[in-house]
């Protein structure tokens, strides 16, 4: 297995490469003039600009291989260009939100792990009983709202009128703390960072403003682990060795943890790591409504102004995390399954 | 020989309640396996021996399928009363199942040694150490070489009669009374066929335990059964000692059966294939359920269903027609003797 | 065991989020005031800044000499100077082409050095080195010496067109000669020379935010810019925006510093407590860049926004709201006109179908035909576009000058729909030919923006009404083709928009009218040619003359030659609101502030 994993981290280079010439390919599509328009926000700036010296001035005609070269030897650097979107470098830019992403995503990964695999066991040992319909009412309420209908919602309900949990990531006065000179941000999240700086008035802060986001997120993909795991656990259950676990005397509790449930959640990794990956790439939706400065919002505006050097440097970050999350699932299937060999 | 019944059904009725209508896979059905003794149990697809082998365990889907009525008295208690925690205590225990497709029925992902264990901790009283050591052994007594490294094996590495042998290991793991074995052998080759009944039998003397086996092939049923009870459509029509069973079958059906396999002496150009099929469990036909194919149907069969009854000693039919069948029997005898 | 450590980790997290909440209330809000918009800020540097967002940060940390006055955009205050330079005190001479600022003194930047001339000398010159790329500089420039940039002025001096990145030192001191000239320092007075009177030049100096603004020069030149020497032009002009030293760092004489910076974000800017007048009411002031109204509106609603950022279209979601103030009707110096293209390129372009007067597109000179130009703007629904779309909030305009400036007036024409009038316009069109065969057109909006999309799609059914012939179609697309759009001449009439540098008439007929405008440049030679023999003329008149008087005539003439002509469809000049809770006091409006002064207000 570890020849396997090193094969899989040893193409990576590869497939990145291959990546971003396909995304820059993409983007040459577009003409130069439209991808001035990063440079060049508003008429007013038409005034002292000259066009076509500011594309002599960017190389924005330069034949493909030129540019491409150029921004490829700046990343064999370290050096992934300017982001014109952010106002810093593609490394700061991205580096900046990370963390907040990141939180969210731990976060969203816990209820939706455990209440989503659990529930889906318990429907599907249920099945047909009244808590099995509650459970999947509740499955399809939550995969079928659109998540900014239901953010809204949530900031409406328990920011609007209970002023519980206000939008943002932190308030102004924990920013003071954090910012401040006896505080030290070891990871950037804020949790984290507060228990190891032993201020707990910041841990609450965070959590606060983190649990109406999470729980936005977490409804949707909690609602989906949960039908995918009821439905593969009603198949399971349904095989010959459950049988012949039950004809050795073995308690049904047993039977549906031990026998079932490994055997149930193939598919459940699989769909795991899509949401891993999706949780990671940022949820534009929800970090416009919470005010969270996360990498969804990023990748989504860069993408629609052209900053070309944020969007082929996020397309890396997520063909990275792709390949990663991949590799992850795999190795996770040959733990679960033995008859999985990865070669 | 007043032996002590082992196991006494009475009268099991076994429905599934389906959308479609009330299927009744085992409809008053009567029998006794005694100690030490292989009860075989033959019948088509789809004629309730595997449901009345599940309904012993108690391990029916329940909804949709239930236990009507009936009687199953096992050690001085009547299992269609007892509850789930008293039949686990029996399960693996008292009695053991094995099945029939040995490629699905242990689970992929725990090793060998690992299901073997579980049903030796749940029901003897000892840890884990000790319970590996009595899997080895279990191993080495079904056969299985190298059980050392076996042990730590997993299904899928393991040929089908090698997982056949664990699954048995399993089953006897725990020293049962009675071993039901429900088509055992039915997916393996035929070569390892022969090697797996040979096993059974071999340790059906050293463990001193009954053996129900479940099968539609009458040549397992020759080699290994000391009585035989041949199901049709949920019930019971010919039950008695296997060699009485193939010297002189009673039921029409039994008859049927044992003409359908080509002997190896006789030159046939076709086999005599039962005609017709079996019909369909949601739609019984009235009175005897054989008389849509039996060659000796009368008005009589057509409209009242015949109860099992003793015509000789230790040799029950249920079949109003039994005299029919002797003349046609004396009759193929008479052309034999020409011939 | 699984189970007790989920109930253990939820009642903890339960435990936090109250005893968070709690802890909340702990903070005296009357200290801060927390202001929610949307987008973000481009640089921080003054001379870079060309956009709202990075001028509405810039206005409260640095300051200029002088400032507009209460809500006026005429009258001014002295600021870090103490007089304003009028005709009436002698502090303009030479027939305007000097002016005299005398310096305040006492006044300090924030990290202590004091305010002195050659402060205010170097950031004219910085500003004047730096001139990057589609920057406001030129507003430098244009009044002093009468260019656009910097290479214009390498140019003149050296007789070469070599780039300012090029320069030798020689050949900077000798551009620098030159440059110098612009701005002296004669005791504790600056004096500005200008080459020609230029009228708007006080407003141009009173903008708040930006070009205008004063920096330390001891510490920019520590931050890496400028260097005070005549010999480094080439190095200092032109950064890219990364390599601006003075990007992300401020260092003013204003009421407030700069805390932290992160863009698209927030900002935090904390009181000035060295600053040379009153202190500022609030310790800290918050700017959130939150794009979502439903959010800002809860965040207003809540109170934990002061003031936020309420788009025309959801004014009515705030109206009822508790402890709210409105204010609406605010004059603005913005305008929406249709801009129409004389000479549209016909080859590649999507938008003119054939390309010729056959009924299956538009020929180049289309909107060179002045019928049909009036055509399309008779056919226009002015009353549905101010009542429906604008919900009232807004006036309507008679050629590209808005009010209150020059050339305009209350009762100056404007445009009206008559449908029968646009008949016959379009019925004279191409001698008759366009009404028989018809034609089909594209026009386009930049997304994002309703007001300009409605305007296209009334445009469109009032068209079709008139001929069944004619047909429109809408299209709206990204700023990025529309820039490419407008660059390559394929836009054929499209709804923009202006926001005033400075409330002067120059500023406004400048862009729609000259034939290197930012709009008439785009219109092809057509439009040159018949602007350089028109109107061009007039625009130099109207900056070179010092009389009001005069001026007044020359703008009032283009604003009617620009009407009756019907050079573009002159639309409206849309008023502005504020949104803030009752508690904020001391609000005013102002044309000219680009967003919010957090000096004038108080909670209470």
């Amino acid at each position: 297995m570890i020849n396997y994993i090193i094969r899989r981290l040893l193409i990576l280079p590869v497939i990145l490469f291959g990546v971003s010439v396909l995304v820059f390919a993409m983007l040459m599509l577009v003409g130069p003039y439209q991808r001035l328009s990063t440079y060049i926000k508003s008429p007013a700036e038409l005034k002292t600009a000259n066009l076509d010296s500011l594309v002599e001035k960017y190389g924005l005609n330069d034949p493909f291989h030129q540019q491409y070269g150029r921004w490829i030897s700046g990343v064999l650097k370290g050096d992934f260009g300017w982001s014109e979107t952010a106002g810093a470098t593609v490394t700061e830019a991205v580096l900046q939100r990370f963390p907040a992403t990141l939180e969210l995503a731990l976060l969203a990964l816990i209820p939706v792990i455990m209440g989503g695999i659990n529930l889906g066991v318990f429907s599907a040992v249920h099945h047909n009983d009244p808590w099995d319909h509650v459970t999947r009412v509740f499955s399809i309420v939550g995969w079928s709202i659109p998540t900014f209908v239901f953010g809204l919602v949530v900031l409406m309900i328990f920011y609007g009128v209970l002023g519980w949990f206000p939008p943002g990531r932190l308030s102004v006065w924990a920013s003071d703390i954090i910012r401040s000179s006896e505080f030290v941000q070891y990871t950037h999240l804020n949790i984290i960072d507060g228990l190891l700086n032993a201020n707990l008035k910041v841990v609450g802060d965070a959590i606060r403003h983190l649990v109406a986001p999470v729980f936005s997120i977490s409804i949707l993909w909690w609602a989906y682990i949960l039908r995918i795991t009821r439905s593969s656990m009603l198949e399971t259950l349904r095989k010959d060795y459950i049988r012949t676990a039950r004809s050795k005397g073995v308690k049904e509790r047993v039977v549906v943890k031990k026998h079932a449930r490994k055997n149930a959640l193939i598919p459940v990794v699989t769909v795991a790591g899509h949401m891993v990956l999706g949780l990671l790439g940022g949820l534009v939706i929800t970090e416009t409504i919470f005010g969270y400065q996360g990498l969804g919002q990023f990748f989504a505006s860069a993408a629609s102004q052209l900053d070309y050097a944020a969007v082929l440097g996020l397309a890396l970050y997520f063909g990275f995390l792709l390949i990663l999350i991949n590799l992850c699932v795999d190795v996770s299937y040959a733990i679960i399954d033995p008859r999985i060999r990865l070669e | 020989m007043s032996k002590e019944k082992l196991i006494d059904v009475k009268n099991l009725a076994t429905y599934f309640h389906t959308e479609e209508g009330t299927v009744k896979a085992v409809d008053g059905v009567s029998f006794e396996i005694y100690p030490g003794e292989t009860l075989g149990v033959v019948g088509e697809s789809g004629c309730g021996k595997s449901v009345t082998s599940l309904s012993i365990m108690r391990l029916i889907e329940s909804p949709p399928g239930k236990i009507e009525t009936g009687e199953i008295i096992f050690d001085n208690k009547d299992l269609t009363k007892s509850t789930q925690k008293e039949m686990r205590k029996i399960r693996g225990n008292d009695i053991s199942m094995i099945f029939q497709e040995p490629m699905t029925s242990l689970n992929p992902v725990y090793t060998v040694g690992d299901q073997i264990m579980e049903a030796i901790l749940i029901h003897k009283d000892v840890n884990k150490k000790q319970a590996r050591q009595e899997s080895i052994d279990m191993l080495t007594k079904v056969g299985i070489p190298l059980p050392e490294q076996r042990v730590d094996e997993y299904p899928h590495q393991l040929s089908g009669g090698m997982r056949q042998r664990v699954m048995i290991a399993m089953a006897l793991s725990c020293d049962p009374q009675l071993l039901i074995a429900d088509e055992p052998t039915t997916a393996l080759d035929v070569t390892i066929q022969a090697q797996i009944l040979e096993l059974m039998n071999g340790l059906k003397d050293q463990f001193g335990m009954a053996i129900m086996m479940i099968t539609h092939d009458l040549g397992v049923i020759a080699e290994v059964s000391d009585r035989v009870a041949v199901m049709y459509a949920g019930k019971i029509v010919e039950y008695t000692d296997v060699e009485t069973l193939y010297a002189n079958p009673k039921h029409p059906y039994t008859w049927g059966l044992m003409h359908s396999i080509p002997h190896i002496e006789k030159d046939v150009d076709r086999l005599q294939a039962i005609p017709g099929s079996v019909p369909n469990p949601l739609d019984f036909p009235q009175g005897c359920k054989y008389n849509t194919r039996c060659p000796f149907a009368t008005d009589k069969c057509r409209e009242v269903e015949p109860e099992i009854e003793e015509i000789e000693e230790s040799h029950q039919v249920a079949c109003w027609h039994v005299d029919k069948l002797e003349e046609a029997k004396a009759k193929e005898k008479k052309e034999k003797e020409k011939e | 065991m699984k189970k007790k450590i989920g109930v253990l980790l939820l009642s903890l997290v339960l435990v936090f989020s109250l005893a968070s909440i709690v802890g909340a209330q702990e903070v005296k809000k009357e200290d801060t005031l927390t202001y929610v918009t949307i987008g973000n800020q481009n640089t921080l540097d003054p001379h870079f800044s060309y956009d709202t967002g990075s001028a509405e940060i810039i206005y409260n940390v640095y300051e200029n000499l002088i400032a507009y006055q209460g809500e006026s955009v005429t009258e001014f205050v002295p600021l870090l100077a103490t007089e304003v330079p009028s005709e009436d005190n002698g502090l303009i001479k030479d027939d305007g082409k000097s002016y005299v600022f005398p310096i305040r003194e006492g006044v300090e930047f924030s990290n202590g050095n004091p305010l002195t001339p050659e402060d205010v000398k170097y950031s004219i010159l910085r500003g004047m080195i730096n001139d990057r790329d589609g920057g406001p500089i030129w507003m430098l420039y244009e009044p002093l010496l009468g260019l656009t940039g910097l290479q214009d002025l390498v140019s003149e001096v050296l007789g070469e067109d070599i780039s300012p990145a090029d320069l030798s030192s020689e050949q900077s001191a000798e551009v620098f000669a030159e440059l110098e000239k612009v701005i002296e320092v004669n005791g504790s007075n600056v004096v500005f020379h200008l080459r020609q009177p230029y009228p708007p030049f006080l407003n141009i100096l009173a903008q708040g935010a930006s070009w205008g603004s004063v920096i330390d020069k001891e510490w920019s030149i520590e931050q890496g810019a400028w260097d005070g020497s005549p010999y480094t032009i080439a190095e200092y002009y032109n950064p890219p925006k990364e390599d601006d030293p003075l990007y992300d760092k401020m260092m003013g004489t204003g009421p407030f510093t700069l805390e932290e910076w992160e863009n698209g974000d927030h900002v935090y800017m904390k009181r000035n407590d060295n600053y040379w007048r009153r202190t500022a009411n609030f310790k800290t002031v918050v700017i959130q860049n939150i794009d979502e109204f439903s959010t800002r509106r809860l965040l207003l609603q809540r109170g934990d926004a002061d003031i936020i950022y309420v788009p025309n279209q959801f004014l009515s979601q705030v109206e009822d709201m508790d402890g709210v103030t409105i204010t609406t009707g605010i004059p603005t110096q913005q305008n929406m006109v249709g801009i129409m293209n004389w000479e549209i390129n016909t080859k590649g372009n999507d938008n003119v179908g054939s390309g010729k007067l056959d009924g299956e597109g538009v020929p180049s000179n289309f909107f060179a035909d002045k019928d049909v130009r009036m055509g399309f703007i008779k056919a226009f629904n002015y009353k549905a576009f101010i009542e429906d779309v604008r919900m009232g909030n807004s006036i309507q305009i008679g050629g590209p000058i808005v009010r209150p400036l020059l050339g305009t007036s209350e009762d100056q024409p404007v445009y009206h729909q008559d449908l029968a009038a646009a008949e016959e316009h379009f019925k004279n069109a191409f001698d008759g030919e366009l009404w028989e065969k018809g034609f089909q057109i594209t026009l386009l909006f930049n997304t994002g923006n309703s007001a300009r999309q409605t305007g296209a799609d009334i445009l469109k059914t009032y068209i079709e009404g008139i001929n069944p012939k004619f047909k429109v179609d809408v299209r709206g697309i990204q700023w990025s083709s529309y820039l490419d759009a407008l660059v390559q001449g394929n836009f054929t009439l499209g709804f923009m928009g202006w926001l005033g540098d400075f409330p002067d008439p120059h500023n406004w007929v400048t862009p729609y009218l000259a034939g290197d405008g930012t709009f008439g440049g785009y219109k092809g030679d057509l439009y040159k040619e018949w602007a350089n023999e028109t109107v061009e003329p007039l625009i130099e008149e109207g900056i070179t003359t010092v009389d009001p008087a005069k001026r007044k005539e020359i703008y009032k003439e283009l604003q009617t030659i620009a009407f009756e002509e019907g050079i573009d469809l002159w639309l409206d000049q849309p008023t502005g609101h504020n949104v803030r809770r009752t508690w904020v006091k001391g609000w005013y409006p102002n044309a000219m502030r680009p967003g919010l002064d957090a000096y004038i207000l108080d909670k209470n």
